[in-house]
């Protein structure tokens, strides 16, 4: 088969998906600088079209010209375009990743600490009463540590305050059942 | 190997910046893609505008296409999404209330709208299928089988080789020089 014959048989080889791989490239480049080729290459799959009843009723148009022209101005992919592009992702979806476990971590924890049988939150929360009322108790609890400091009075009135404004604005968590720590009175 | 492997084969030298390579895609599926546009569109010049508009998407979104399905079902989804919107667009444009075009389609398949045979499209297109079944019908037997095992039932030239009896590079040649006779009378029918 003469050079040319050749080259012509590989469109036709390419087109069944039966060259091997490292003929591809070279195949591609030639047909990118060879009229000729593309035309045969086109006519071919006119042919599969046909056979395929895939033939529109505008059979005579080739699109090629047109879309060429059209993608002008549109840039030239490089590797580099896609590998960026999903290590940007890749970058993302990592954060995104551990954003939802830390999310999903704090949801657990809340959770758990209301749930019955959810560990020392959930006796807290037996051992006193309602919500609605915890919050209005004060509850002098020492944890040991000591200042010699003097209260401020309006501390704790601060305390009670605030703890009665949180549980009537309903904030969720375990705030309803967290025991408000004041100072003791001080003893004169 | 399969007609996949030309396809992925083509896919990556695009996205590798080859975009030569994107006008065999064009050439490959054009008359498939103008087909299926032709479908939603009624009016032949709008069929082949939407049909470039839906290469031109693909071509841009190529870089983001993994592989995951077979190009052509890419490819497909890309050109009727694109000429739905351009239905609605229009349906909008003509003050038509808001309808779904999947709606708007199967109304006009019903009513036969969707033909876009002109005069013209159809002896041309009658043209191209007698010269195509005629110069088949004339081939010696064993270009005729060789092609017609591969195009009608889809076999590969090593299955075509086992048909056939002969060895996978006679088949190669039998398929090529069958299809060379075919596009020699197209080139002659369309005076190039």
């Amino acid at each position: 088969m003469a050079g040319n014959e050749q080259i012509k048989s590989q469109v036709s080889s390419f087109m069944d998906g039966e060259i091997e791989k490292n003929e591809v490239s070279l195949l591609c480049k030639r047909m990118a600088n060879d009229q000729e080729l593309r035309e045969q290459w086109r006519d071919y799959h006119l042919i599969r079209d046909v056979l395929t009843q895939q033939l529109p009723e505008q059979s005579n148009v080739d699109l090629s010209a047109r879309i060429q022209d059209a993608l002008s101005d549109e840039p030239t992919f490089s590797a580099k375009t896609k590998v960026a592009s999903t290590g940007l992702v890749k970058r993302f979806s990592g954060l995104a990743v551990a954003a939802s476990v830390a999310i999903l971590g704090v949801v657990v924890v809340l959770n758990t600490a209301v749930q019955p049988g959810g560990g020392e939150a959930t006796i807290l929360a037996s051992n006193t009463p309602a919500p609605e009322t915890v919050a209005t108790q004060v509850a002098a609890v020492s944890n040991g540590v000591k200042t010699d400091q003097p209260m401020d009075p309006r501390l704790n009135k601060y305390l009670v305050d605030h703890s009665e404004y949180a549980v009537s604005a309903s904030v969720h968590g375990i705030l309803p059942y967290a025991r408000i720590v004041g100072h003791p009175p001080v003893r004169k | 190997m399969s007609e996949n492997f030309t396809d992925r084969e083509l896919v990556q030298r695009v996205q590798s910046g080859d975009k030569a390579a994107f006008d065999l895609l064009v050439l490959k599926y054009q008359h498939k893609i103008i087909k299926l546009v032709s479908r939603f569109v009624r009016e032949p010049s709008d069929a082949l505008d939407v049909t470039q508009d839906a290469f031109i998407k693909a071509y841009r979104a190529l870089p983001n296409f993994r592989g995951d399905s077979a190009f052509y079902t890419w490819l497909y989804r890309i050109a009727s999404n694109t000429a739905k919107n351009f239905l609605a667009s229009q349906r909008r444009r003509l003050g038509d209330v808001a309808i779904d075009s999947d709606e708007v389609m199967s109304r006009e398949e019903a009513l036969g709208l969707d033909d876009v045979a002109t005069p013209e499209n159809i002896l041309a297109k009658d043209e191209v299928q007698h010269t195509v079944f005629e110069t088949i019908e004339n081939l010696p037997d064993d270009l005729r089988t060789a092609l017609t095992l591969r195009e009608f039932d889809g076999l590969s030239y090593e299955e075509i080789a086992e048909v056939m009896e002969c060895p996978v590079g006679t088949v190669r040649s039998r398929i090529f020089r069958a299809r060379e006779a075919v596009s020699e009378k197209l080139r002659a029918l369309s005076g190039e």
